[in-house]
Formats: structure tokens, C-alpha cells, sequence
């Protein structure tokens, strides 16, 4: 998944950005509300964190702008502001979840978690598709009942097809959700991962459609 | 004797005594006056009608009689000089010797005499004055005898009033008394008697002050707390990021990031305590003469290293000895923020002069950079606590200026922010009074 970070303390944000890279998530940095924009408005983000404490425009005004323009992703406040009026204001203008510095890595991750299986309506951290059961809180996959070892990258790729079962999803949407801004694409990446992804669950449950992207189906 | 209604209640029973003392003295003074003028009179007229008597008969001298009652003895002494009558056996007075109203002393007593001579007879009245002493004092306990019956309700009366007069003082108290160390809002000023209202409204401004040297301490806990929150998350991050890395170069690079975030904190609260220290509330420490220039030199020396580190050229421009009386550890910590926020926004290859000189009034640091400056519009904000520039790279405290200023305030100096040489960069100019007043 594909968070955009909007934090302007330069060590904080580092610290947000490593953690959430070790839960496999790609995160996008940038330093304040017109740049979260400009942002938002380029790539389809899952999940926004945002620090209220920001230069220039204020983090609740990003906030209550974001859901006036119709931006309905996710949004998790972070913030040293911990008055019950704080976290109202900040729930109230728009947010999602708001955490209070400081805060413990696994929790932001859980949070983050179950604001995404909350948005696509799935009451456990499971998907299940076919023989496939992909649990996103332990990034465990389980195929025909027998456990797979993936790495960061490729559990980026099998769980954003996993989400659209029986679309394409392209080329672009893969390297989107898997690379953020500062981080070189190869340019044959996607093909090495979906390489290993296949020798690891067989030849047939990820079909190339040619000139078009990746298809997940039920029965190889 | 402390207590007011105590005071007034003894004094006030005291001057109404006196005052009861006195109306019975004034009656006694005035009675005996009336009943000197009306015995006479009376002396007068007994006198006169024995005189249209024509014989006195001498009656066995009895001991009853209005004459008795009277104390008045009559005594008639015959032209020859013969004692021909007398009214009492007791009172045998020698005769006079002229005639008219006289007193004289009759075995150890006064005697008022009024004698009267017709047919060459002497009539001599006489009374003791003792008796007219008795009637006026008589008279003067008739005034104040009932004076002194009223005292007790009077007593009780003057308690009442006074302790009804002073309720508004002891309503003050008891709202005083119902306060906590948090409620400082000002005591009601209503209704309250013009002898009490100057002591409340004292006692009101200094709760104000009280009041402002609280919520300022509050906000700088609260402030505290909150920018440590910052690091502090940092660190936790850090850890987590440090413990969960599977090379060895993450585990390097978090190790890194993590000793950053503590740096940070320790700077953070090392800044805390030094603005505590040189706050307006904290208490004033002993003043010593102090070598301005010798200190600058000591600052610039401690942090060459890191300017020259980071391609800063950090150097002194005079060395003349310059002193005033201060604070050390406050104009320490003024000089080392001042150098400390050059070298932290001079971009590598600028230079930070450092200057120390004096007026006709006092000492003049300057401390000039080649930094980005401080837009005009902004050189009121940044002495701010927690104010940090725009540029995103520095991990200050946003602390450096506040104490700058705190400790300039505190030797009641000025200080000044402009351009640099030619127009760039940052100058701070900051003067301190050879003597300050705090």
C-alpha cells in the first residue's frame, strides 16, 4: 500500500518513513499542505498521515479543504496535541484516527491496517482468494495451506492484486503502489518479482495479459 | 489586646465611663451650687420670722423636731449676751462675731451661719455643710447611677454593631480562606466598605501577578512537553526501526538517526533549563564583573570545532577588554545561543564575526553571519520560544533567541536584529548597560 507522509520536522518524518518501509508499506514525504496536494492530486494514495503542526497552513485547514475537495482517502492525524478538544477538532474536521506523539510503530501500523480493511469493507486482515489467504497485519501468505515466505516488495505486489480479484491491474498501478518518489524503478523489477512469485506459487496463478498488466485467478 | 472589635468595645466602654464620671461631677458642681443658694435662702428665712418672735422659750432641747431633721440649729443670744435659746444641745456654736451669711469650722466640721441682729437680739442659724454635700452628691448618683445600669446592654450593643461593621472584613477572609492554590481568579470588590476596598485591591493586583508568574510557568511545562514529544517519538521510532533491521547498513543508519533524536532531546531540554534559568521570574543571581570579551573569546573557541567542521570560517574581530556587571551563567548562555544559531543557519563556506566593544553606556556584541538573514517581517516572531526558522534542515530548539532575549532583558540590555555586511546575512547587536539594574 501507498501512503503519503505530510510532516514537517525533517527527523521525524525520516523515523515515520523508515518504520512504515519496514511494514512494507511505500510511503511518500512531503513538507506541507500545498505540497500534500499537489501530491494527492498526481497519485491515488491509500492512506494519509498527516502531523497538525505544520508551517504555513494549519493541519486541521489541510484537513477540512482535503474533504471539501471530495478527497476521501483515509486520513490518520499525528500530532503532540493530546487535549480531548484537540482530538475532537481533529476527528470532527475530517480525520480518520488520530495518534498522539509519542507513539508506538506496531500501533500506527495496526491502525493503518484496520483504516484500510475498514475502507474496502473486510472485517478480518484476511483476503482470501482461491487457494490463496493473504493476512495483511502479519504479511503472512498461505497458499494451499502451506505457508509462503515473501519479501517487502513482492507482498506489495500479491496483496494489490489480491485486492482487485479477477481485474487487471497494470504495469503502472503495481509500480505505483510499490516505489515511492526518492526510490529508482528497474526497469524490468516488476517482471523479476512477478518471476518470483510465480516459482513460489506455480506458473498459472498470475497471468500475464500482454501489453496490459496482471491478472490473479482462482484455479491455475 | 489584637482585636479590633475588642479594642473598640473596651475603649468605647471606657470613654462612656469617663463621660458618666464627668456628667456626675458636672451635676454634683451645679447642684451644690443651687443648694448653696437655696439653703441660704432658707437660713435666710428661718432667720427673718424668729425675728418678728417676741420671746424665745427655752423647751427642754429634744432631740426630734424639724429643726432636728433638718440639721439646722437655732441659737438666740439675749442683748446682754446671754444665750437665751438654742434649738439643738448638739450643735452649741459660739456666736459669731458680725452679723450675715459666713461659714465657719465647728469641732472639725464646716458650719454655714447666717446671724441676724434686731432688738439687739442675735439670731444665729446654722447647718452643717455636710448635709448640703450629701443632697448634691445625692443628686449627682441620681445622674449616673442609671448610666451605669445600661453599660451591660450598652456592652452587648456595641459588640453587635461592631461586629456587624466589620463582617465585610471577616466575609474577605473567609472567601480567602475557601481558595485553592489554582483559583487566583480577583476577590469581589462589591459592597465593600471604602476602609476595606484599598486592601483588597491590593490584595487583587498582587493575585494577578501571582496569576500571570503561574500560567507562564504553565504554558513552559506544557510547552516543554510538548516539543520533547517530537524527539522523543523520533527515538521510539528509531529503536523499533534499529531493532527490526536486517542488514547491516539499516541497523547503521537507524543506530545514526536514533543518536540524532537524543541529541535532539538533550539539546532540547539543556535549552529548557537555560531559558528557566533567565526567565523574568526566576530569581535574580549575584551579580559579578564580568569580561565580556574573554567570555566571547571562550564561546568562539568552544564551537570552532564545529563551525570548521561544517566549512564555517568563525572568528573574533577585536579583543579589547570590555566588562560589565551581570549574570554569568545568563550572558554565557546569551553569547553561546547567539554563535550557536550562526553556525547553525551559515551555509558551509560563510563567515561568522564576532565582536565585542562599548558604547559611552555599556557593552556592544555583535555577532554578524553569512546566513540566509531574517526577512523583516518575521525579526519580531523569532524571539518566540519555539519559533524555528523556515528552513526545514535545522533541528533546533526554537529556543536559541527566547533565551538571547530573556537574558538580555534580565540586565536590562537591548537587543537588535538587522542585516549583515553589504546588506546579507544576519547581524544581532545586542548591548548591555555597564551596570544593570535588575
Amino acid at each position: 500500500m501507498r501512503l503519503l507522509l505530510v510532516e514537517d520536522d525533517p527527523m521525524l518524518g525520516d523515523a515515520v518513513q523508515r518504520v512504515l518501509r519496514q511494514e512494507a508499506m511505500t510511503v511518500d514525504w512531503v513538507w506541507d499542505g500545498a505540497e500534500a496536494e499537489l501530491a494527492l492530486d498526481a497519485v491515488p494514495y491509500d492512506l494519509l498521515l498527516l502531523d497538525l503542526g505544520l508551517p504555513g497552513k494549519n493541519g486541521l485547514d489541510i484537513l477540512r479543504d482535503l474533504r471539501k475537495r471530495g478527497v476521501a482517502t483515509p486520513i490518520i492525524i499525528l500530532t503532540a496535541r493530546d487535549a480531548v478538544s484537540d482530538r475532537i477538532a481533529g476527528l470532527d474536521s475530517g480525520a480518520d484516527d488520530y495518534l498522539v506523539k509519542p507513539f508506538d510503530p506496531d500501533e500506527l501500523a495496526a491502525r493503518i491496517r484496520a483504516l484500510l480493511r475498514r475502507r474496502d469493507g473486510r472485517v478480518e486482515p484476511l483476503i482470501v482468494f482461491g487457494p490463496l489467504t493473504l493476512n495483511l497485519a502479519t504479511r503472512e501468505l498461505r497458499y494451499q495451506e502451506r505457508q509462503v515466505s515473501l519479501s517487502a516488495r513482492e507482498f506489495s505486489l500479491i496483496s494489490l492484486l489480491l485486492e482487485h480479484p479477477g481485474a487487471t491491474v497494470s504495469r503502472d498501478q503495481l509500480e505505483e503502489r510499490m516505489y515511492g518518489w526518492n526510490e529508482e524503478v528497474e526497469s524490468n523489477t516488476i517482471e523479476v518479482h512477478i518471476h518470483n512469485l510465480r516459482k513460489k506459487l506455480g506458473q498459472n496463478l498470475i497471468r500475464t495479459i500482454r501489453g496490459v498488466g496482471y491478472l490473479l485467478v482462482e484455479k491455475p | 489586646m489584637n482585636s479590633i472589635s475588642r479594642r473598640l468595645l473596651v475603649l468605647l466602654l471606657g470613654a462612656l465611663a469617663v463621660a458618666a464620671l464627668l456628667a456626675g461631677a458636672g451635676t454634683y458642681m451645679k447642684a451644690r451650687e443651687e443648694v448653696n443658694e437655696l439653703f441660704d435662702y432658707q437660713l435666710l428665712q428661718v432667720a427673718h420670722s424668729l425675728s418678728h418672735q417676741k420671746t424665745f422659750e427655752q423647751r427642754p432641747a429634744s432631740t426630734s423636731g424639724y429643726e432636728q431633721e433638718d440639721d439646722v440649729s437655732v441659737q438666740v443670744w439675749a442683748p446682754a449676751g446671754a444665750l437665751i435659746y438654742q434649738s439643738r444641745v448638739d450643735a452649741l456654736l459660739p456666736r459669731a462675731g458680725r452679723a450675715g451669711l459666713q461659714t465657719v469650722t465647728f469641732n472639725n466640721a464646716e458650719w454655714r451661719i447666717f446671724q441676724l441682729i434686731d432688738q439687739n437680739r442675735t439670731i444665729q442659724i446654722s447647718q452643717p455643710l455636710e448635709a448640703r454635700r450629701e443632697l448634691s452628691i445625692n443628686f449627682a448618683l441620681r445622674t449616673i447611677i442609671p448610666l451605669f445600669f445600661v453599660f451591660p446592654s450598652l456592652a452587648l450593643l456595641i459588640w453587635f454593631v461592631v461586629r456587624h461593621t466589620l463582617k465585610p472584613l471577616s466575609e474577605v477572609a473567609d472567601e480567602i480562606a475557601r481558595r485553592s492554590p489554582a483559583s487566583l481568579e480577583p476577590l469581589s470588590i462589591q459592597k465593600l466598605p471604602n476602609e476595606i476596598l484599598p486592601l483588597v485591591l491590593r490584595l487583587n493586583a498582587l493575585l494577578e501577578r501571582l496569576r500571570h508568574a503561574f500560567d507562564t510557568q504553565k504554558r513552559f511545562v506544557a510547552d516543554a512537553a510538548h516539543e520533547l514529544r517530537t524527539p522523543l517519538t523520533v527515538i521510539q521510532l528509531q529503536a523499533h526501526v534499529l531493532e527490526r533491521s536486517s542488514s547491516d547498513n539499516e541497523r547503521n543508519e537507524a543506530l545514526d538517526r536514533l543518536k540524532d533524536g537524543i541529541g535532539r532531546a538533550s539539546r532540547l531540554v539543556g535549552q529548557l533549563l537555560s531559558l528557566a534559568r533567565v526567565e523574568p521570574d526566576a530569581p535574580p543571581g549575584p551579580l559579578t564583573e564580568i569580561l565580556l570579551n574573554k567570555l566571547a573569546r571562550e564561546i568562539v573557541a568552544e564551537q570552532a570545532g564545529i563551525a570548521a567542521g561544517r566549512g564555517i570560517d568563525l572568528g573574533m574581530t577585536n579583543n579589547e577588554p570590555v566588562s560589565v556587571a551581570g549574570e554569568p551563567d545568563a550572558l554565557r548562555a546569551m553569547i553561546s545561543n547567539l554563535v550557536d544559531n550562526a553556525v547553525s543557519y551559515t551555509p558551509p563556506g560563510g563567515t561568522i564575526d564576532v565582536a565585542v566593544l562599548q558604547n559611552g553606556l555599556g557593552a556592544v556584541i555583535e555577532v554578524t553571519d553569512t546566513g540566509p538573514g531574517i526577512p523583516p517581517e518575521e525579526r519580531e516572531r523569532v524571539f518566540d520560544r519555539f519559533h524555528r526558522g523556515q528552513d526545514p534542515d535545522s533541528a533546533g530548539s526554537g529556543l536559541g533567541l527566547a533565551i538571547v532575549k530573556s537574558a538580555v532583558e534580565r540586565h536590562g540590555g537591548t537587543i537588535a536584529i538587522g542585516n549583515g555586511d553589504r546588506g546579507k546575512g544576519l547581524k544581532v547587536t545586542v548591548e548591555i548597560p555597564f551596570h544593570s539594574s535588575h
